[in-house]
Parts: structure tokens; C-alpha cells; sequence
């Protein structure tokens, strides 16, 4: 044996006695043996043959060998002799089973001997003799080479390696002492320890792909530890950022999709949002954000490709540490719950979505996973892709406190379009009445008027709002344990208010003054707490307890659905209001008559998980997650008694409702992960997993009307109440395996997944995947030339597949049951099958220049074969239920988008930095097949002049109307008249709901060192199609019968019938802000480390083709197929903040 | 040697460990571990209905569908004959231009352009329920399955009559098959629809012999099939028995009615007084059968008055009679006029003057030619059935089997509304769905019978 022989021997001791503090079996002894041998050979290059050694770890303190001990065994195995050795001296024994013959028959009676001594006398008879190390244990070695061991002097470097800027431990750092050819991986906290160096002066290097590499010479001392912690700073690629995924933290380089990865803690500094579709909002390539009404706490529709599924929800799933949690954006389920039931309780006014419930200030990551290629094994219903949560961890060390805090106010940017009034007279009743295009062969006009009453400072809707927020965070740990805490305040009252007008009439009909709530009906109170705490019982074990809370108490009024009405009306010279309905003049009796409707929705949000993440084995680790998300909300619609204002209606007899629901979501994660070096330089990780999820709804709506007078509650009113529960489950299972060459990664994958549909039992149905990441900057043939600029150049493509379950009941034939009675009402289809998404993307990423440079690009085309399609019947076989529909795996619905995302850093120096990122996406939505005999039809229930259909060769859901052939006055009146224009017998394709391009950018520049801080972000989109419902009454050709006869056709031919359907592009400037960071000298006057103040401001401006008030809330969020109607929606406010921020 | 042999060693445990782990997972049943499904409670369980009393029940279901389409039918061939008149605003060809009635009104009806789904999807309504409730009536029996089965024949005949009488000749008889799928179908001819109209009726009277009152509705139905295709006395025969005194009505919650119901001064129609010139004077003929009131000083969109009739109560609660003994009377006398028989014919009339109403009304008079004894019976039955559906059917069956001119019985000239004139139109279309979503459906054989 020569010298190398020894030091590999001293290798495997030192892995071996990095278990922490431990008495160890003997069998644990031996498997730990085994791993540690063979986890450092591979690094080491022994040479086949190579003995190896086993030990035994002692108590910590080091024991001399001359200790004595009495020992009394009689025809025992020399393996039990040993052990009782190591057990009565407390002294490390290290040796090999292959030169120590264990399982030798031996007997000793000894009394008071050195363990030295005892130790010989055992091993008699055998070539094997004791000796002891310098460090206190002893070995056991072969006679011919115990006088080598002798001359050998060992030490210890440990120390942990983290992140610079996020304080975050870095796994897998790669610490190596080349001299001696020895490296060890960091673990999952960062910490590393290499025993049993040679004494001497080494070059210590660190390297992890991502961060910049690190090496330091350190002197190695005799016995003793030298300590070595280390901030990495991030390097200029991203391909080394860490990603969140279904398998666990992963490098992106090594995954073969486009993740875009937000960094919310950095944009919560910068930026306005308030909420997590606010951030998502013009930050992810391919993903867009509609809204429906700019009041507080309206919820978003999210849409990432764009829309995939015809007939189920196009949502994304939304995933928080791990677990599943309730997070519709849309449909009934989108309104904060996931049942159908509360319509008639919230009269439309919907309460903010679960998603943006989620703390933003507690959010430390958030990952898109845009399609099934990324998304396959999350599971069921993620065919839409995924929204992965990361809320904030601790950091180990000092308890760091942070206080931040913002004032705001909001206002109406800009004006609502004038429109235009033509009084006049009806022929056959000679009634007074508006005329317009549409009625104006009876109707003659008198004159015409311009008037925007919503712009009318005295009887106007518009006022202002204002916002108050409080955040506090505390993190800090202790060694093995970390902890995190973040509370938070949200007040906000929208910009509504009730007219003076209106005030003096409520009160001259109750004699009293309107309540606070009517004059400000807009609010949104809210407070979120939410801890994390991990601890590290061991280095092989860790455990995470995080939880959320929030409640949230919102106020919507029925006056935010007159707007529709009010930028139609008109106001007479002695101040009469009328509705300008074509075909009447009909004088309001009040301009705003329904602000005494007011609808509170208030909600509890509790999220509470656990994660073990256990690596008993360097090559294994296993996780278990499991989680429970719940809402519980209450939602109340009132409408007092008696405020009468239209005859026989709920004004009279007054309405009261109640809704409360409570959903929970459960999901249990189990998973395994392997890791293990092949040869020939590949490496292999794979998992395992399984997942159960099921979500339970219980709600119960009470509806009731003809409420006693003075009351606001169903006692003696008439009442309907309403319970519905359903519950679903799902279960699945995957593979996962990973092969790594050098710069190449391949993964393919499967999932198999299955739930409880009601109707027939379902057989887990497949989903694979496969991803493949190369780098190829990183090759030897990539050009020396180039090296000096591109930092890194990766090439990527995945597959992948994901499903969506058909409905609950869609397989069921269904009967209404009423009283006696019971009709079908619903055929169903027992062949019904989850539809399945497959998506193929291909991309690169550069980086260039050290980072001042990068982009990357990715291009996706997903199809969906057997699409679910719930397609109409003919009537001829209606059911009780109307036209009849049946869902089938028909359709064929194929999604492509491209992205790029561009960074730039211009300037980057101590003084200044300037920072430039922009991302642009390009969506296309095509139904290529309805399948075999199905017609295009038409998904609003009132076909005519327009339609959103679902045809073939365009986009789903897409806008139709009848094309216009021509025009003329042939009656030769002077003016056009609807029955002068002449439109095609068919509805032709107008649009597509969502817009065809996007562009989303932000730029910051910090001077003096950070002090100062300005950033402004934009978004840019167009090819979106918009129906402006009451578009008409801004084209003065509608009215005018003097207009150009081109101006009256256009305005007769996009208006009357359909609204005005307009293709817009859309340029928003959506935020702005200034941040300043206050001298150290100032900041110590707060006792603080750190204090900052911010102005921000959001929504700043609007540049579009748009005719009307607000392009961008346009979406109806109750149904999927209608996504881009304004008929009177309240426009998002402009809203200024003041922010401060302390830091201790 | 060794460290090949952990490798190897290593390789192996993490292959068996998976391969394993895969299989117990591939070995799991998914409804083990996700439970059986359970309905949400909103959702009537489709077992229930599997039992005697469920089929009893969608039996109940099946009568149930007559409400919701007699409440849409009554005021649709209403008012393309000259029974009713939309009151609404009667504007141009658009968005804010004349409701579905209005279109009727003026007969101005082309295929697939109007919104007709609603009556059309009523009436089939009754057709796929009662196929279904025979199904279960005949796999779940109980003591008078039989003759509610054969009840049942009767009301799918009678919902074949109204779409034989209301809309054009070549509606499909497309069907919803019991414990399976559908069947599309191309459309059928009036007389087709009759004749299996026929088949079923035949089979309803056979069935519900032992139920007075079931027989004398299958009766009543089988007559009016026949009277369709032109066999009087075959009709007069079929109903022959029934008491003049018997009615089959429909009744109904307030809620559920919705053609009636009056509020204020206001009510979506106006009682035809004269409508096109050649329409019976309902209002001011003041014939007790059909009597009307004007409702406050409200006008129609086009300056007339509202008139309402008296048969029926404003709030929308009077039943609504779809077979009775008079009709039954009024088939014999169409029967014994046909036959030439002319003293039977005006006996049968003023019997039913005398004793079918209160106070008996003076006899009327032969007009002395049979182009006139047939007015005279069309308009005895005009005001006997008035506003029960049946107004349109007689004046087509005028045109077809007495060879009347179509501007002659339905209303023609000037149309009072924007429209301009009354169109062409004597039935009605099917629902524009029908021709997008039947692939065997090619539109209306004939739109002018």
C-alpha cells in the first residue's frame, strides 16, 4: 500500500465521522460506510482494489488510548469484542472488514488493561495490529503498513457558502482542495465540511454554476478546524438562478423550458402592485392580465398562451410551498369561491379572487410554468400552466426587522368620450324621443347635443380614493432554525361616490343623510399574517411549518353598474335627466337610482403547510408536503325596503341575501429523489412522486325579498335558501428521471393521473414529458473568440403533456327533479375522457458581455386533440332544460406564442446603474376541427347581428358580426337610415378576445450607490377585439342626420346593432416611481439601518385607439366565453403612493 | 474492483427502488384512494329516477312540459293569426327594431333569420320527455304504468299536432332514444307528422281504456290528427262520446304562466280587432266566447288601445284548456258539413250555443252555401277556442284541405308597424339551430301550406 492508498483511507473516515454527534449501530455503521466510500472514490480515482476501511464514531470528546478497560467474553465474535471495545473506551476504532476477520470465534477475560493492550490481545492470530492515530482514535492495520500510518498529521475546513445578495444558503457548491484532489457538495443550508486534510497551505476553490467562482488558500492546522464561510456573488448568466419546480429546486440551465422566475421581493421595492396579478401584470412573456372594473379588489383573469380549452377553465393552477391552493381567476369559481350559487347574493359584484389574497409582501419568488412541456408534472388541470409561490424564508443570524408603510391616492384619469344627442319626435305617436340611426325612418330629429354627464363635475360618479398600508417583517434564525413573520394592513375606498344631487334625494325620501357606505361605496380592508419557521434537526432532516392568513372585507354598490346608463344620459335645460334608450325619451327619476344596493363580501384565507425533507442517504432524499388551503367567505346583498323608484320592482318591497361558502383544498405530496454519479461522466437524478389533491365546497345562499321595513334581515321576508356541496378528488403518480452529461440534460418523464368524476370510474391516463437543456458556451469547440463576449449560450426543447378533467356531471344523462316531477334535463356522454394538452417549445438563452446584454427566446405550440367541446344539439331533441348541448372529445385547439425577453445594462458602475428589460410575446388561438359534423355555433344566448363563436380556422371565442356590403340613401333624404345599408346574410370573423401581441418593459436607474432609485414600467398590446356596447352614443353620425353620409354609415353599420367592435392597441404607462435612501446619519435618527422613502405612482397613462373610457377592463370573469365587452365598466384608477421603509 | 462493484451495487438499488415504487403506484386503484364521487347535492341523483316512483314521476315531468309550451305557442300562433297584436315598438330590421311577435304579427317570417327557438324547443321538450318516461314506465311497472303509458302516446301525439299546425311543413321528428343516445332526423311532411301523430294516438286511446278521463284526451287528440289529414268522419267517429262538458286543462303556479299576466295597463299584446281587415273583430264583435276589455288609456307602440281577454284572469292564473268536449262537437260538425249533412252541422252549433255557455247565446242561421257554413264553422270555432292554440291550425287548414286563399284567412295589407305590410308567412320556421345543428335537416318542404 503506498501513500494514496492512505490518504483515500482517510477519506472515507472522514465522511464517515461527518455524522453529527452520534452513536451509531453497527449496521448503520455499515451502510454509512458504503455511501460515504463511494460518494468520494469517484472524485478520488482510487485504484480498483483499494481496501477500505470501516469505523467507529465515539462520543465527541477524543478519549486517550491508553484508557483502561476490564473485559470478560467468552466464544464470541471478534465483531462483538470490538464493538464492546469502542462502546467501554468510547474510542474510535477504524478498519476494514476485508483485513479484520470479524466473524473470528474468540474468548477474553481481561482486567484493567490499556486499550491498546486489549486490542492486541483480540486481534492475536491475525496479521491486523492496532495503532494509534494522532487525533486519538485508533486504527487497525496490517502489519506491513502500520509504521506509514504514523507519519501522517490531518486538520478540517467546514464553513457555509451563501448567497450575497439574499443571505440564502447555496447547495451544491462544489468545494474542492485540488492539491490533494478532495471536494465535497454543500448541503441544503449551505454548509459543508472536508476532514481530515493533511496538514499544510491549500488553494480552497468553490464553484456552482450561476455565481461567481471563489478560491481562497487557507492553512490547514493539525487538529484543529479551520472555519471558511463564503458570500457568492451571482454571476452574470441567470441559467444559474434556481427554480421551484415539481421535482424540487432545480438550476434553470438544467431545465429545458422557459420559467420565467420573478424576483417580488425586488419588485415590491420598486414597484406600485398591490397584488400577485399585479405583478404578474406585463412581467411574464406570454402571460396577459384582464380586468373587469377597476374597483378594489376586482379580480383579474389570467391567461398564459392564451385560451387553450373551449369548454373548461382556461385558469392557470396556482401553487404555494408546494401545495395547491384555491385559485381561480375566472368563471363563478374566480369570484373567491368554487361554487356556482352566489350570483343572485353578490348581484354581480364580485369579490377579489383567492389568488390575490396571497400576501405579496410575504412573497419572496414567484415561477411561471407556461404550458404542459413545463407544467406535465404538476398534474391535473395544468394544461393551463402554473403559478409557483415561494413565500419568504429566514435567514440564520441577527433578527432583521422591517417597516414599511404607503399612503395613496386615486382619481379617473381622463375624460369619458362625449357623446352626442339627437332630440326629436317619433312619427306614428308623435312621442318625444332620440333619435338615432337605428330608429331614424321614425323618428325626426330637432336638433343635436353633445353632453357627457360622467364627465359632469356636478352629477358625476367620479370622485376620489384613497389607500393606507402597513407591512412589518421579522426574519432571523439561530443556527439550525429560521424563522420568518410578515403582517400586513390594506385600507383602500375606490373613487365612486354618490352625488350631491342624489344625497339631498335619498334624504328628502328617509329624511335621514345617506350613510358613509352610500357615499363612498367602493372598499377593501384587508390584513395578512404569515410565518414560516424551519428547522434543521439534523443535516439530515429539516422541517418547514408555514402558514397565511388573510381576511379581507370588501364593498361593492350596485352604482358601479349605471355607468353603462349614465355615459348615455342626458340632461335637459331644466336639468331633467333622460335615458337615452333608443325609441323613447324617458325622464329618470333619478340620474343614479340604484346606490342604495350595497353588496360586502368578507372572506378568510388561511393556507397552513408542512414540509419534511428528509436525505438519509447522500444519494436520496425524500419529501413529504402536505397542505390545506381554505376560504371561507360571506357575501351580503342589501337592498332596504321602501327607496322607491321603479313600480312593482325589488325598490319597493326591498331585498335582503345571504351567501356563505367555504372551500378547502387538500394536498398530500410524496417524493423521492435519487442522485447518483454513472459512468463515463454521466449523472443521474430521478424522482418519484405522488400527488393527492381534493377540494370540498359547502355553501349555502339565502335569498330573500319583501323585507319588512326598518329591517336588514330575512326575518319575515320571503326566502329561498340554497345549499350546494360538491366534493373532487384527484390522485397521481410520476416518474421523473434525469440524465446529466457535462452540458447536456435530459429529461424525459411521465405522470399518470385520475379523479372521482361522477358517472363512471376513470382509468389514470397518461401524460409524458421530456426536456433537453444544452449549453453549448460551455463546450470545448465553442469559438475562443467568442468566449470574451457571450457568457453563456443554452439551447432548450420540451415536450409535455397535461389534462384537464371533463365536469363533475358531463357524463351524467340528468334529471331536474321539481316537486313530483322529474325531466331530463341533460343527455350526458358516458364516453367522456380528460382532454389532453400537448405543447413543444423550442428556445435559446444568451447572456453577453458579463451580463449587461441578455435574451432569450422561446417559441410554443401546444395542441389539444380530443378538446372537450360541449357542442349544441338541434332543438328537435330539446330537453326541459332548452337547446340541448353534449359534451364530447371532439375538437382540435392549437395555441402557438412566441416570447422574447431582452436585459440590458447600459450603465453599471458604482454612481450609476441603468437596467432595461423588455419582453414581447405574439399569441395565435386557432379551433383547427369541431370534429366530424358539428356546425360553428354560437356561445351567448342572444344570436343575431354578433356573435363569440366557436368556428373553425379562428380563434375560440372569437367576435363575429355581419359584413357590411354597402350603403346608400336611396330614399334620397339626405340621411342614411339602417334599412339604407345593406349587410351580408352572414356573420363574418371581427377579432379575437385576447390581445395578438404584447409588450411588456420596466427600466430602473440607480445613482449615488443605490440612494436613489427611479423605475418606470409600460405595456404595450395589440390585435385585441373589444365590443364597446354603448360605443354608438360617441359617434356623432349616429345621431346626426347631417353628418357625412359615410360618417352615418359607419356609425350605423359598427354600432347599432352590435356595439361598436373595435380592434385596439393599447399603450399604457403603468407605473412610475422615485426612491430615495436616507444618509446612514438620518437613517440612525430612526434607529434604523436603513430608511427609504418612495413615490409611486400607477397607471399614469393610456394611449390607445380605443373609443371609449378604459380598453383594459373589458373582461367579463364570470364566463369563459365572453372575455372583451364594455358596456359601462369603471375604469382603473390612477393612484399615487407615498412609501417609507425602515430597516433595523 | 470494489468501487465498480458499489457502482454497480448503488445503480441497482435506485433501479429496483424505482422499478418497485412504479409498480406499487401503477398497482394503486384510483378510486381507492380518491373515494367514490359523490353528486353535489344541487344535482338530483339520475338513479332515483330508475325506480317505480321515479318513472311515475318523469311521467309527471312529461304533462309538465304542456305548460311551458302551450305559454309560448298560445301567443305565437296567436299572433300570426288574427287572434293577437303584438303591442310592442315595431322599428326597423335591427337591434332595437321589433321583437320576435312583431315578426309574427306581420307574417314577415324567412327561415333561419328569426329567433324562434324558445316555442320550437318547448314543444320537442314534451316529445323527449315522454319518450323517456315511457322507458321508465316500462322498465319500472307499477299498477297503471300501462295506462299512463298510454297517456303518455296521447300527449307526444298532441305535441306532434303543434308543431304540424304552428310550423312548416318538414320539421324533423328527431328523437332522444331511452337508456341511449339520439337519433337526428330529416324533416318530415305535415301530413308524415300526422300520420305518425295517428300511430300514437291509436295507441293512447288502446291504452288508456281504463281512465275516463286519459281516454277522452287521447280521444279528442286522435280526432284532431285526423281532422288534420282531412278524415272528418274517421274524426267525428274517434271523438265520439266524449261529453261536451270535458275538459283537459293545464294548470299551473303564477310564476310558471307568464302569456297572460297583465301589469298595470300595460300587457305585452292586444286582442285582434279586425287585424289585416279579413281578421275577426274580437274585441268589437262583443261575442261572449271571446270577450276582451281595454285595459286603462294605454296605447300599443303604434296609438291603438290594449285589449285584454276576459277568459283569462291578469295575474296570470287561469288554467289553460288544450282539449275539450266543444272540440270534440266542433269535429262532428265539421264532420256532418263535410258529409253535406246541414241540419246536423247547425244543430251541433247551436246546441253549443245554447248549453256551452252562460247565458246561452241566440242561435245562429245557415248561411245558406257551403263556402259560407264553412266561415260560419271556422268562425264558431275561432271564438270557442279562442287563445288555446288552435287559430293558426284552422286557417292552414283552410288553405289546405279547402283550398282557401292564404291572403284570404290570415291577416294581409298594409301592416300597421314599420314593416310596412303583412309578409307571406302562415307557419313558422324551426329554430335556426335546427339547420345549424341537424346535419339531415335541409329547411321547410313548403312554407305556404
Amino acid at each position: 500500500m503506498n501513500f494514496q492508498n492512505l490518504v483515500v483511507h482517510g477519506i472515507a473516515v472522514v465522511a464517515i465521522v461527518a455524522v453529527p454527534g452520534s452513536v451509531v449501530g453497527a449496521s448503520q455503521r455499515s451502510i454509512a460506510m458504503d455511501v460515504s466510500v463511494n460518494s468520494v472514490l469517484n472524485t478520488a480515482k482510487v485504484r480498483p482494489g483499494t481496501e477500505l476501511i470501516g469505523a467507529f464514531q465515539s462520543t465527541a470528546d477524543r478519549p486517550v488510548a491508553s484508557k483502561k478497560i476490564s473485559l470478560r467474553l467468552n466464544n464470541v465474535s471478534l465483531q462483538q469484542v470490538l464493538d464492546e471495545i469502542a462502546k467501554k473506551s468510547g474510542i474510535d476504532l477504524m478498519y476494514s472488514r476485508a483485513i479484520v476477520p470479524v466473524s473470528k470465534k474468540v474468548s477474553v477475560n481481561l482486567d484493567s488493561v490499556s486499550v491498546i493492550e486489549a486490542l492486541s490481545k483480540v486481534l492475536e492470530g491475525t496479521d491486523v495490529v492496532p495503532r494509534p492515530s494522532s487525533n486519538g482514535s485508533v486504527r487497525l492495520v496490517r502489519k506491513e503498513t502500520s509504521d506509514i500510518v504514523e507519519v501522517q498529521q490531518f486538520g478540517s475546513i467546514s464553513g457555509r457558502i451563501t448567497d450575497s445578495a439574499s443571505g440564502n444558503g447555496i447547495a451544491g457548491v462544489t468545494v474542492e482542495v485540488k492539491a490533494i484532489k478532495r471536494n465535497v457538495l454543500s448541503g441544503q443550508n449551505g454548509s459543508f465540511l472536508l476532514n481530515d486534510i493533511p496538514v499544510g497551505q491549500y488553494n480552497i476553490s468553490l464553484r456552482i454554476f450561476g455565481y461567481v467562482p471563489f478560491s481562497k488558500v487557507v492553512d490547514i492546522v493539525e487538529g484543529e478546524r479551520t472555519t471558511l464561510n463564503v458570500k457568492l456573488s451571482p454571476s452574470a448568466t441567470r441559467l444559474g438562478e434556481v427554480v421551484t419546480t415539481a421535482t424540487g429546486r432545480q438550476k434553470k440551465v438544467e431545465l429545458g423550458n422557459s420559467i420565467t422566475t420573478l424576483n417580488v421581493e425586488e419588485i415590491m421595492k420598486t414597484s406600485p402592485a398591490r397584488t400577485v396579478t399585479e405583478i404578474l401584470d406585463g412581467r411574464v412573456p406570454g402571460l396577459t392580465v384582464q380586468q373587469s372594473s377597476g374597483a378594489p379588489g376586482d379580480p383579474a383573469r389570467i391567461r398564459i398562451g392564451g385560451i387553450g380549452s373551449v369548454n373548461r377553465s382556461n385558469d392557470p393552477i396556482v401553487i404555494v410551498d408546494g401545495i395547491r391552493v384555491v385559485g381561480p381567476q375566472s368563471g363563478t369559481e374566480g369570484r373567491n369561491s368554487a361554487v356556482t350559487t352566489n350570483w343572485a347574493v353578490t348581484n354581480n359584484a364580485w369579490a377579489p379572487s383567492a389568488i390575490d389574497q396571497i400576501d405579496p409582501n410575504n412573497i419572496e419568488s414567484i415561477d411561471v410554468f407556461k404550458g404542459p412541456s413545463a407544467a406535465t408534472l404538476y398534474g391535473p388541470d395544468a394544461a393551463n400552466g402554473v403559478i409557483v409561490i415561494t413565500t419568504k424564508k429566514g435567514k440564520s443570524g441577527p433578527t432583521r426587522v422591517s417597516i414599511g408603510g404607503e399612503y395613496g391616492l386615486s382619481s379617473i384619469p381622463g375624460k369619458t368620450p362625449t357623446a352626442y344627442f339627437a332630440k326629436g319626435t317619433i312619427r306614428y305617436t308623435d312621442k318625444m324621443a332620440f333619435c338615432t340611426a337605428a330608429n331614424r325612418s321614425v323618428c325626426t330629429a330637432d336638433s343635436v347635443a353633445e353632453y357627457q354627464l360622467l364627465n359632469d363635475p356636478a352629477r358625476t360618479i367620479y370622485g376620489s380614493g384613497n389607500s393606507s398600508a402597513l407591512t412589518t417583517s421579522i426574519t432571523g434564525g439561530v443556527n439550525a432554525i429560521q424563522y420568518s413573520l410578515t403582517a400586513s394592513v390594506r385600507d383602500e375606498v375606490g373613487i365612486l361616490k354618490l352625488p350631491d344631487a342624489e344625497k339631498a334625494w335619498y334624504k328628502d325620501v328617509t329624511g335621514r343623510n345617506a350613510p358613509s357606505w352610500m357615499k363612498k361605496p367602493l372598499g377593501l380592508k384587508s390584513w395578512s399574517l404569515s410565518s414560516m419557521f424551519g428547522a434543521d434537526i439534523n443535516d439530515k432532516l429539516n422541517v418547514t411549518l408555514s402558514t397565511g392568513l388573510t381576511k379581507q372585507e370588501q364593498r361593492r354598490s350596485s352604482i358601479e353598474n349605471q355607468i353603462g346608463r349614465l355615459m348615455r344620459s342626458f340632461i335637459g335645460e331644466d336639468g331633467t335627466i333622460y335615458s337615452a334608450e333608443i325609441g323613447d325619451m324617458a325622464e329618470q327619476q333619478r340620474a343614479v337610482r340604484d346606490f342604495f344596493q350595497r353588496t360586502t363580501s368578507n372572506s378568510t384565507n388561511f393556507r397552513g403547510n408542512a414540509a419534511l425533507n428528509w436525505r438519509p442517504l447522500s444519494w436520496f432524499t425524500a419529501v413529504a408536503n402536505t397542505g390545506i388551503n381554505t376560504v371561507g367567505r360571506t357575501d351580503g346583498f342589501i337592498r332596504p325596503r321602501g327607496l322607491q323608484v321603479q313600480e312593482e320592482s325589488l325598490d319597493t318591497v326591498g331585498a335582503y341575501n345571504r351567501g356563505e361558502v367555504s372551500t378547502a383544498n387538500n394536498t398530500f405530496n410524496l417524493q423521492g429523489i435519487v442522485q447518483n454519479d454513472l459512468k463515463w461522466g454521466f449523472k443521474f437524478r430521478g424522482s418519484l412522486g405522488a400527488n393527492y389533491f381534493s377540494t370540498e365546497n359547502r355553501t349555502l345562499t339565502v335569498t330573500s325579498t319583501n323585507i319588512p321595513v326598518g329591517t336588514n334581515g330575512i326575518g319575515g321576508a320571503n326566502v329561498i335558501a340554497r345549499d350546494q356541496n360538491t366534493d373532487e378528488a384527484t390522485f397521481g403518480w410520476y416518474i421523473e428521471p434525469q440524465i446529466n452529461h457535462k452540458r447536456l440534460w435530459f429529461s424525459p418523464g411521465i405522470r399518470f393521473d385520475g379523479g372521482n368524476t361522477y358517472g363512471s370510474s376513470i382509468p389514470l391516463f397518461r401524460l409524458p414529458k421530456m426536456s433537453f437543456s444544452w449549453l453549448a458556451s460551455d463546450e470545448s469547440f465553442f469559438p475562443e473568440a467568442l468566449k470574451p463576449y457571450i457568457s453563456s449560450l443554452r439551447l432548450r426543447t420540451a415536450f409535455g403533456q397535461a389534462g384537464r378533467q371533463p365536469g363533475p356531471t358531463d357524463r351524467l344523462r340528468l334529471y331536474t327533479q321539481v316537486g313530483n316531477q322529474s325531466t331530463v334535463s341533460t343527455l350526458g356522454n358516458t364516453a367522456l375522457r380528460p382532454e389532453k394538452s400537448s405543447e413543444f417549445e423550442l428556445g435559446f438563452d444568451i447572456d453577453m458581455f458579463e451580463g449587461r446584454f441578455t435574451m432569450d427566446a422561446t417559441t410554443h405550440h401546444k395542441t389539444t386533440n380530443d378538446a372537450l367541446l360541449t357542442v349544441p344539439l338541434p332543438p328537435s331533441i330539446a330537453t326541459s332544460s332548452g337547446s340541448p348541448r353534449i359534451t364530447r372529445n371532439i375538437g382540435k385547439v392549437r395555441n402557438t406564442w412566441s416570447e422574447i425577453s431582452v436585459g440590458l445594462i447600459p450603465v453599471q458602475s458604482m454612481m450609476a446603474t441603468w437596467t432595461f428589460n423588455v419582453n414581447m410575446s405574439t399569441m395565435n388561438n386557432k379551433l383547427v376541427s369541431l370534429g366530424k359534423g358539428v356546425e360553428p355555433f354560437n356561445t351567448i344566448s342572444s344570436p343575431g347581428n354578433w356573435e363569440i363563436r366557436v368556428a373553425e380556422g379562428y380563434p375560440v371565442f372569437g367576435l363575429w358580426t355581419r359584413p357590411v356590403i354597402g350603403y346608400s340613401d336611396i330614399n334620397n333624404n339626405g340621411f342614411i337610415e339602417s334599412t339604407e345599408i345593406l349587410r351580408g346574410d352572414s356573420l363574418v370573423y371581427a377579432g379575437q378576445q385576447s390581445p395578438k401581441y404584447t409588450l411588456g418593459g420596466n427600466s430602473s436607474l440607480s445613482l449615488f450607490n443605490s440612494s436613489v432609485t427611479m423605475s418606470a414600467n409600460w405595456t404595450y398590446s395589440n390585435g385585441q377585439t373589444i365590443q364597446q356596447r354603448y360605443g354608438a352614443y360617441f359617434l356623432r353620425g349616429n345621431v346626426d342626420p347631417n353628418a357625412p353620409l359615410e360618417e352615418q354609415a359607419t356609425a350605423i353599420l359598427n354600432s347599432t346593432a352590435t356595439g361598436l367592435i373595435q380592434t385596439v392597441s393599447v399603450f399604457e404607462l403603468g407605473g412610475m416611481a422615485i426612491s430615495y435612501r436616507l444618509p446612514h446619519n438620518i437613517a440612525r435618527k430612526f434607529k434604523s439601518n436603513n430608511v427609504s422613502v418612495s413615490l409611486m405612482g400607477s397607471n399614469l397613462g393610456i394611449w390607445s385607439s380605443y373609443v371609449g373610457k378604459d380598453p383594459g377592463v373589458n373582461s367579463v370573469v364570470d364566463n369563459e366565453s365572453m372575455g372583451t365587452s364594455d358596456s359601462g365598466s369603471l375604469p382603473r384608477s390612477r393612484n399615487w403612493q407615498l412609501r417609507f421603509n425602515l430597516n433595523y | 474492483m470494489l468501487n465498480k462493484f458499489k457502482l454497480i451495487s448503488r445503480t441497482k438499488v435506485i433501479s429496483v427502488v424505482i422499478v418497485g415504487a412504479s409498480a406499487l403506484l401503477s398497482a394503486c386503484s384510483t378510486d381507492s384512494i380518491v373515494g367514490q364521487a359523490k353528486l353535489p347535492n344541487g344535482v338530483a341523483d339520475p338513479e332515483l329516477v330508475k325506480t317505480p316512483a321515479g318513472a311515475i314521476r318523469a311521467y309527471a315531468g312529461a304533462l309538465a312540459r304542456l305548460m311551458p309550451a302551450y305559454n309560448c305557442l298560445i301567443p305565437a300562433a296567436g299572433s300570426i293569426s288574427d287572434e293577437l297584436l303584438s303591442s310592442s315598438y315595431g322599428g326597423p330590421i335591427g337591434y332595437y327594431g321589433p321583437s320576435y311577435y312583431t315578426y309574427l304579427d306581420s307574417r314577415n317570417i324567412t327561415e333561419r333569420e328569426l329567433n324562434s327557438t324558445r316555442c320550437y324547443s318547448e314543444v320537442n321538450a314534451i316529445r323527449t320527455q315522454t319518450r323517456q318516461a315511457v322507458g321508465l314506465l316500462t322498465d319500472y311497472p307499477s299498477p297503471h304504468s300501462e295506462a299512463y303509458i298510454g297517456h303518455l302516446r296521447a300527449v307526444e301525439a298532441h305535441a306532434q299536432i303543434m308543431l304540424a299546425e304552428s310550423y312548416c311543413s318538414g320539421i324533423p321528428l328527431s328523437t332522444v332514444d331511452y337508456n341511449g343516445d339520439y337519433t337526428l332526423k330529416a324533416g318530415s311532411s305535415t301530413h308524415q307528422i300526422l300520420e305518425s301523430s295517428l300511430t300514437l294516438a291509436d295507441s293512447g286511446v288502446a291504452m288508456s281504456a281504463d281512465s275516463v278521463r286519459i281516454l277522452n284526451f287521447a280521444k279528442i287528440t286522435r280526432g284532431r290528427v285526423l281532422l288534420g289529414l282531412g278524415k272528418f268522419r274517421d274524426a267525428a267517429n274517434a271523438v265520439a262520446g266524449v261529453p261536451t262538458n270535458y275538459a283537459y286543462q293545464i294548470s299551473y303556479t303564477t310564476s310558471e304562466q307568464t302569456f297572460a299576466r297583465a301589469t298595470g295597463n300595460s300587457w305585452t299584446y292586444t286582442v285582434g280587432n279586425g287585424k289585416g281587415g279579413n281578421g275577426i273583430r274580437f274585441f268589437s264583435n262583443a261575442d261572449p266566447r271571446s270577450s276582451a276589455v281595454q285595459i286603462g288609456t294605454a296605447t300599443s307602440a303604434f296609438g291603438q288601445p290594449i285589449y285584454y281577454p276576459d277568459k283569462f284572469n291578469r295575474t296570470g292564473t287561469t288554467p289553460f284548456i288544450i282539449a275539450s268536449g266543444l272540440e270534440a262537437r266542433l269535429i262532428e260538425a265539421e264532420a256532418a258539413l263535410s258529409d253535406k249533412d246541414y241540419t246536423t252541422y247547425l244543430e251541433i252549433l247551436n246546441n253549443l250555443r245554447r248549453t256551452a255557455i252562460s247565458p246561452a247565446m241566440s242561435d245562429t242561421t245557415d248561411p245558406g252555401n257551403d263556402d259560407a257554413r264553412l266561415d260560419l264553422l271556422y268562425y264558431e270555432r275561432a271564438n270557442w277556442n279562442y287563445l288555446t292554440g288552435k287559430r293558426q291550425g284552422d286557417l292552414r287548414r283552410l288553405m289546405r284541405l279547402y283550398g282557401r286563399d292564404q291572403d284570404d284567412v290570415f291577416p294581409s295589407g298594409q301592416y300597421l308597424g314599420a314593416t310596412g305590410s303583412f309578409g307571406t308567412a302562415v307557419s313558422m320556421p324551426p329554430s335556426p339551430d335546427e339547420y345549424a345543428f341537424n346535419k339531415h335537416y335541409a329547411g321547410c318542404l313548403t312554407t305556404s301550406e
